[in-house]
C-alpha cells in the first residue's frame, strides 16, 4: 500500500484579536491508500479543522498537504474547485443536501459540475442509491426524508463521482445509535469494495471499531495513533 | 459545466422564488416599457415633421434659384449664371442623385373648343423619375419624350370656352389624356378679336400638337403645372420670344403673360433662373444645400424647416429620454437587489456547491444567467407593453407636438412610433442592463468563502 495523504508539519492559526489560536499546531500524518482513518478527539481539539485542512476546504497557515501527487495547499481556488469534483467526496453532520432538488437530483449535482451528460449522472446516481439502500425513495426530497435517509443520500452523493479519497465530517453526529451503526457499516463497506480512502472525523469512541487506524488529536497536536481492526473487513470476508 | 445544465438550474432557482422573480420581472417590464415609450414619443415627432414635410414636397430635394447670378458672393467671388454646365458641376457633388435646370413658360393649351393658359415647367425628364413626382393616371417623363407631357390635376380648371357670352368652363370630367392637345405661343389664340386690339392684324400661328401621357396626383406643388422635356420647352421659348418680336416689335411692346425669361434669347449664355437637385439620402441634404449656398445660389429645401423643428423639440425629446432612463435604473436596483436577497438567502447552499465541486465560474454563471432571465422575460414582456401603450397613445390622439402650426391636423400622425429597431434595441438594453446589474451579486457569490458559507445558517 502507498500513501495518498500526507501532512507535513502542517498549522493553522486563528488570529482572535491579540491572541494566536494555534487549532493545528504542527501535524505530521500519513493516511495510507484503502485505510479507514479516524480522527477523535474532545471538542476544540482542531480534529475538524485538521479535516478540513485535508479536503482542502481550508488552507493550513504552514506546512504541505500531499494528496495523490498533487500539493493542495498550492492549488488556486478554481484548481481546487476542479481537485475536489475529480478526487474528493464529503460527508457532512447536517447531510448539507440542497432542499429543494430530489434525492436524485442531490446525488447527480457533482456529476453536473464535472460537465457529465444528464443521462449518465442519473444513471450513475440511480446507482448508488440503490447501494444505500433509497431505491423507492429517489423522487422525494430532503424535508420528506428522515435523518438517516437524508444521511444515505449525502454518502451516495459523496461516492457518486469515484473519488480517491471520502471526508466524513460527524457524520453520525446527529442520528440515533441504530442508525449511527447503519451508516458505518454503509461508508466503510463502500469505501471498501472500491478501494477508497475514508477519512473521518468523531468524538464517538464507539466507532473506532470500524476504523483501520484512530488518531486522537489534542489542543492541535497527534496525542497517539492507535491501529484498529487491521482490515478487519478483509478477514471477515475472506 | 454544461450550458444547458446552467441554463435549467438557473431557471429552477428563479422559478423557487416566483413571487420575487415577477416583482423584479414586473419592475424591468416597466423600466423598459417607460425608456421605449418615451423614446417612441420622440420618434413619432420626428416622423410626423418628416410626413408633414414630405407632402409639402420631397425632402430630397433642394430648391436652386439664381436670382442673385451676375452678383458676388460675401467673400467677393463673382455669382455665375445657372447655366448647364453649374448644373452639371452640382450634380457631381457627393450625395446628389441628379440635377435638373427647371425652365418656366407660360403658353396657352387649348382641348377641343376650350382654351387656357398654362404654366409649363421643363425639366430634364431623366431626373424627372427621382423627383418623386406622384403620377395618379398614366406615367410619368421618360428619356427620348419630346412632345410629351405630363399635367396637374387642377390644370382643366383653366380651361374654358372663350367663344362663349359667359363662363363656360370644360366639363368636370374631361380627361385630358384622351383628347387631341394643342399648345401655343400666341397667347392670344382662339380668343374673340375685337377691333382696334392690339394684333389683331397678327398672322395666324399653326399650334403644336402634344402628347399628355400623365396626370400629376394632389401635391400642393404642381397641381396647376406641366411638366415637359428641358429641350421641348427650350424650343418652344425660343418661338415664343421670335413670335412676340415679330409682333409687337422688340422689347418696347405690349407684353402679354408673365415671362420668366431674362430678357434676351440666348439662355445658354444667360443661365437658367431655377434648377431642382435631388439628394441620395436624407443625411446628405444638409451638407449638400451648404455646398450650393458656397457657390453664390440661393437654395432651399424642407429640411431647413425640419431641423429647425428637430431644434425645438430637442428639450423636449431629451426630457423623456431621461424619464425612461430614470424608470430603468430603478428597475435594474431592483434586479440588482433581488440577487443580492437570493445570496443571502442562498449562502449554505452556494457553500455547498462549492464543496462539491463547482467551479468559481459555474456559480458567476449562474447568478448572471439568473440576472439575464430576468432581463430578458422583462424586456420581451416591456416590449409588448410599450406596443399596448403605443396603440393606446396613437388611438386616442394624445399628441405631444410635432405638429407644423400652419399646416392642418394630416390623418396619419401619431403619437407613439416603435420601429423594429426600437423594440430589439429596448429588449437588448434591458437584458445587458440586467447582467450587470447582477454583476455585482455575482462575485460576491463567487468570492464566499466556503467553511463561511457553510457555518451560515
Amino acid at each position: 500500500m502507498s500513501a495518498i495523504i500526507t501532512l507535513d508539519n502542517v498549522y493553522r492559526i486563528f488570529r482572535m484579536g491579540q491572541e494566536r489560536i494555534y487549532a493545528v499546531n504542527g501535524i505530521s500524518l500519513t493516511i495510507e491508500e484503502g485505510e479507514i482513518c479516524c480522527l477523535q478527539g474532545p471538542s476544540g481539539s482542531g480534529k475538524s479543522t485538521l479535516l478540513h485542512i485535508m479536503a482542502g476546504l481550508d488552507r493550513p497557515t504552514k506546512g504541505s498537504i500531499t494528496i495523490g501527487n498533487t500539493r493542495i495547499d498550492k492549488l488556486s481556488e478554481n484548481q481546487l474547485a476542479l481537485f475536489r469534483q475529480k478526487h474528493i467526496g464529503f460527508i457532512f453532520q447536517s447531510y448539507y443536501l440542497i432542499p429543494t432538488l430530489t434525492a436524485l437530483e442531490n446525488v447527480a449535482l457533482p456529476l453536473t459540475f464535472c460537465g457529465v451528460p444528464r443521462s449518465k449522472r442519473i444513471k450513475m446516481a440511480k446507482e448508488l442509491l440503490e447501494a444505500v439502500g433509497l431505491k423507492d425513495r429517489m423522487k422525494h426530497k430532503p424535508s420528506e426524508m428522515s435523518g438517516g435517509q437524508q444521511q444515505r443520500v449525502s454518502i451516495a452523493r459523496a461516492f457518486v463521482n469515484n473519488p480517491k479519497v471520502v471526508f466524513a465530517d460527524e457524520p453520525t453526529g446527529n442520528l440515533d445509535t441504530v442508525t449511527t451503526h447503519e451508516m458505518m457499516q454503509l461508508m466503510t463497506s463502500l469505501a471498501y469494495e472500491r478501494k477508497q480512502t475514508l477519512v473521518m472525523v468523531t468524538h464517538n469512541p464507539e466507532l473506532s471499531d470500524y476504523c483501520t487506524r484512530i488518531v486522537r488529536v489534542r489542543d492541535g497536536k497527534i496525542e497517539k495513533i492507535e491501529n484498529g481492526r487491521d482490515n478487519g473487513y478483509e478477514t471477515e470476508n475472506a | 459545466m454544461r450550458f444547458f445544465d446552467t441554463l435549467t438550474l438557473s431557471v429552477r432557482n428563479l422559478w423557487r422564488r416566483k413571487l420575487r422573480t415577477t416583482l423584479t420581472i414586473i419592475g424591468v417590464m416597466i423600466g423598459t416599457c417607460a425608456i421605449v415609450v418615451m423614446i417612441s414619443l420622440g420618434l413619432a415627432m420626428n416622423k410626423n415633421f418628416i410626413d408633414q414635410l414630405s407632402r409639402m414636397g420631397s425632402i430630397m430635394q433642394i430648391q436652386v434659384y439664381a436670382w442673385n447670378a451676375g452678383g458676388t458672393t460675401p467673400d467677393g467671388k463673382k455669382i455665375e449664371p445657372l447655366t448647364d454646365a453649374k448644373i452639371a458641376e452640382i450634380a457631381k457633388i457627393k450625395g446628389v442623385e441628379g440635377a435638373t435646370p427647371v425652365l418656366e413658360l407660360d403658353l396657352k393649351m387649348a382641348v377641343g373648343k376650350y382654351v387656357g393658359w398654362i404654366y409649363i415647367l421643363g425639366i430634364d425628364p431623366d431626373v424627372f423619375q427621382m423627383l418623386d413626382i406622384p403620377i395618379s393616371n398614366g406615367r410619368g417623363l421618360t428619356s427620348g419624350d419630346t412632345d410629351q407631357m405630363v399635367v396637374g390635376g387642377y390644370v382643366r380648371y383653366n380651361l374654358y370656352n372663350p367663344k362663349s357670352n359667359r363662363w363656360d368652363p370644360a366639363p368636370e370630367d374631361i380627361n385630358l389624356m384622351e383628347e387631341k392637345v394643342l399648345i401655343t405661343w400666341d397667347m392670344n389664340y382662339g380668343n374673340r378679336t375685337y377691333p382696334g386690339m392690339s394684333g389683331s392684324s397678327r398672322k395666324k400661328v399653326k399650334p403644336v400638337n402634344v402628347e399628355v401621357v400623365g396626370i400629376i396626383g394632389e401635391s400642393g406643388n404642381y397641381d396647376y403645372s406641366v411638366i415637359m422635356p428641358l429641350e421641348a420647352v427650350k424650343k418652344y421659348k425660343k418661338e415664343k420670344e421670335k413670335f412676340e418680336q415679330q409682333e409687337y416689335g422688340g422689347n418696347g411692346g405690349f407684353m402679354i403673360g408673365r415671362s420668366s425669361s431674362r430678357g434676351s434669347s440666348s439662355q445658354e449664355n444667360q443661365g437658367y433662373n431655377q434648377a431642382i437637385v435631388k439628394v441620395k439620402d436624407i443625411d446628405s441634404v444638409a451638407e449638400v444645400l451648404e455646398q450650393i449656398k458656397n457657390m453664390g445660389y440661393e437654395a432651399q429645401s424642407p429640411i431647413q424647416i425640419l431641423e429647425q423643428m428637430k431644434q425645438q423639440s430637442a428639450g423636449l425629446r431629451q426630457i423623456l429620454g431621461g424619464i425612461g432612463i430614470t424608470a430603468f435604473i430603478i428597475a435594474a436596483i431592483g434586479i440588482a437587489n433581488t440577487m443580492y436577497m437570493s445570496i443571502y438567502e442562498r449562502t449554505r447552499e452556494i457553500g455547498i456547491i462549492k464543496v462539491i465541486g463547482a467551479r468559481l465560474r459555474d456559480i458567476r454563471r449562474i447568478f448572471l444567467m439568473e440576472a439575464g432571465w430576468i432581463g430578458i422575460f422583462g424586456g420581451v414582456f416591456g416590449i409588448g407593453l410599450s406596443l399596448l401603450a403605443s396603440m393606446a397613445l396613437n388611438k386616442f390622439k394624445i399628441n405631444l407636438g410635432g405638429q407644423i402650426m400652419w399646416m392642418p391636423e394630416a390623418e396619419g400622425m401619431m403619437s407613439s412610433y416603435i420601429p423594429p429597431w426600437l423594440m430589439l434595441a429596448g429588449a437588448g438594453f434591458s437584458f445587458l442592463a440586467s447582467l450587470l446589474a447582477g454583476l455585482l451579486p455575482a462575485r460576491r457569490a463567487m468570492k464566499l468563502s466556503v467553511m463561511k458559507a457553510l457555518r451560515q445558517e
